[in-house]
């Protein structure tokens, strides 16, 4: 039997010292797949500096976390990749999980192939699937080539590593009633200094907010992508209190802003209706919203791509059927279910 | 100031092809300069134009491979490396890095600035260069917009995250993955004649000194076990109403009560 077991979730806090959603995604979906392993204990780890854990540590056990382990340090208060991937190998070291899994943003991609490179070990990038196979291994299966192929990827050595996409797995309370917490001194830790974070500027939050807010999501493609087929879908969106997302090609027009492109080079979503107006449906695009519930297409070109990767397809022209369509869901939150 | 540039050939993943196994068609399936490395390059000829630096451009693959070195040697890059050998085949992320890391440590020398580009798109793994920077120990900074100063042992960086825009500074050496949509910059004809007549170094598994398991398939930890399409999991109807947009709202509206659980 190996001497590693168990699996370590790395949790991302942002700036507020909020955690981010994919880090408690990572944790449910921890708890669930170690009960395919001999070892169950599933670690949260949180790296950084906070003057009250109290509330993380709350989120973290009620999410299931069998052990949340703190390494705190002043000169952790910002992410400086170098400082954060030492701490981290030297507790997976102590720890010794047979599983790390990092959120795939901009934090996790940067700092998980530096972990997995100091410890002499592989990482899957950015997977989509995770899965304990028949001899107790993560399988983790990814979209490569644009999305057009998936591969399943295992791992020889321990830890076994990988990234995972934001929104890929759902967060659910799961409340562990013996959750231990364990804090790490690292004041003999010896940090170098030779990144310096000068400042930050928060961006603009996009006119629509999170996309991930919304429980229907409008895709707007770049047959819309106009100033009356905005309006159309903005109304649209009113209604039906939906969330405004773009393809590239109607990103590149100029006319929405690229933090709502939708698909391999924008954010992934998970709405339960995603319903694409104008849209052709190339693969980058599907890979970002195959895993809403359900996908509705309108598209004036019948041989539109994304009418297969939709589970109702209208052909038709959306500047001419959004009105109707708006005054019917006008109604619909009347009451008036038979417009 | 010595730059290194990281740069990779890449199938076209724009126009795939499938044969009837459901493997990816390779025939006819073009090669071209990975977009990301594009500005890699860009980047570190706008740095030698504006401070003075040598550029290296650096690859692994196949012989075929040196024709982005080619390119590379065309558009302004003052030599470049071709590391190749069936050795290095099959190797996944920590393999390729720790090939691409001793080159710089046997034959390159003082690197003051390594550049890659964020992401390649047909592995979209983007932890080459990060895997690069801990087997050197050096620093490593990510989605980097712009490069805003570059001194004699310090640069200064615009970086973009999910949420913020940040200004660092890092000591040199220093490894950065450029996330910029910049547009390389196209050859001049001297520099296509520059090109064709520069001999590429080439290096093989005996120009380093690695050993043989820490390469190619046999030093890749991780491995492909199963690779296959996408399932499509919404295959539904399409309905013709071009003639009749009323009738196309009416069918919509349905859908949305039927999928969103409205019904009464």
């Amino acid at each position: 039997m190996s001497e590693f077991g168990g699996i370590l979730v790395y949790i991302e806090l942002d700036r507020n010292l909020n955690i981010i959603p994919v880090s408690l995604e990572l944790l449910s979906k921890s708890v669930e797949l170690a009960q395919k392993l001999e070892n169950k204990t599933v670690s949260a780890l949180v790296i950084g500096r906070c003057d009250d854990y109290a509330p993380i540590i709350q989120t973290l056990k009620e999410t299931g976390a069998s052990k949340v382990i703190i390494a705190q340090d002043d000169r952790l208060r910002e992410y400086i990749t170098q400082n954060y991937s030492k701490t981290a190998c030297r507790i997976i070291n102590e720890q010794k999980p047979e599983i790390v899994l990092i959120g795939a943003t901009c934090q996790g991609r940067d700092l998980a192939p530096r972990i997995s490179t100091s410890l002499n070990t592989g990482l899957t990038a950015d997977c989509t699937g995770l899965d304990i196979n028949e001899e107790g291994k993560l399988a983790a299966t990814r979209p490569t080539f644009g999305g057009q192929l998936m591969a399943t990827i295992l791992c020889k050595t321990y830890p076994q590593m990988a990234t995972v996409r934001p929104n890929t797995f759902k967060a659910v309370q799961n409340n562990n009633e013996n959750t231990t917490v364990e804090y790490i001194d690292l004041s003999n830790e010896v940090f170098d200094n030779k990144i310096e974070l000068l400042n930050f500027v928060k961006k603009f939050k996009s006119d629509t907010g999170n996309l991930s807010d919304y429980e229907i999501v409008i895709g707007c493609g770049k047959g819309i992508a106009t100033e009356k087929g905005i309006e159309l879908a903005k109304e649209l969106a009113k209604e039906l209190k939906a969330g405004l997302g773009a393809s590239r090609a109607a990103v590149e027009t100029g006319a929405f802003s690229k933090s709502l492109q939708v698909g391999q080079t924008g954010v992934t979503i998970t709405p339960k209706l995603y319903i694409a107006c104008g849209i052709s449906g190339a693969v980058q695009h599907i890979v970002g919203i195959e895993n809403s519930e359900k996908i509705i297409a309108i598209n004036k070109d019948e041989n539109a791509p994304i009418f297969k990767s939709a589970d109702y397809g209208i052909v038709g022209d959306f500047f001419e059927i959004a009105p109707h369509l708006i005054w019917k869901i006008q109604e619909l939150n009347k009451g008036n279910y038979d417009a | 100031m010595n730059i290194v540039v990281f740069i990779k050939q890449v199938p076209d993943t724009t126009d795939i092809k499938w044969t009837e196994n459901n493997t990816i068609d390779r025939n006819g399936l073009e090669s071209i300069l990975n977009p990301k490395d594009g500005v890699a390059l860009e980047t570190a000829l706008r740095l030698k134009d504006r401070y003075g630096a040598k550029v290296t451009a650096v690859t692994m693959g196949p012989f075929q491979a040196e024709a982005v070195l080619r390119l590379a040697l065309a558009m302004g890059a003052d030599d470049a490396f071709l590391l190749t050998d069936r050795k290095f085949s099959g190797a996944d992320t920590v393999a390729t890095a720790r090939v691409l890391a001793q080159l710089i440590k046997d034959k390159l020398g003082d690197t003051d600035l390594i550049l890659c580009g964020q992401v390649a798109i047909d592995g979209e793994t983007g932890q080459v260069g990060p895997s690069v920077a801990a087997q050197l120990n050096i620093p490593q900074l990510t989605y980097v917009d712009e490069i805003l100063m570059f001194e004699d042992n310090k640069l200064t960086v615009k970086k973009e995250t999910e949420q913020y825009i940040e200004t660092i500074s890092a000591e040199l050496p220093v490894l950065i993955c450029v996330n910029s949509e910049l547009e390389p910059r196209l050859p001049k004809i001297d520099g296509y004649i520059k090109a064709q007549q520069y001999c590429c170094n080439t290096v093989n598994m005996e120009g380093l000194t690695i050993e043989q398991d820490k390469v190619g398939l046999k030093g890749s930890p991780t491995y492909v076990s199963k690779v296959f399409k996408p399932e499509n999991k919404h295959q539904g109807e399409t309905e013709n109403f071009s003639a009749d947009s009323a009738a196309a709202a009416w069918h919509l509206k349905e859908k949305i009560i039927d999928y969103m659980g409205l019904r009464k």
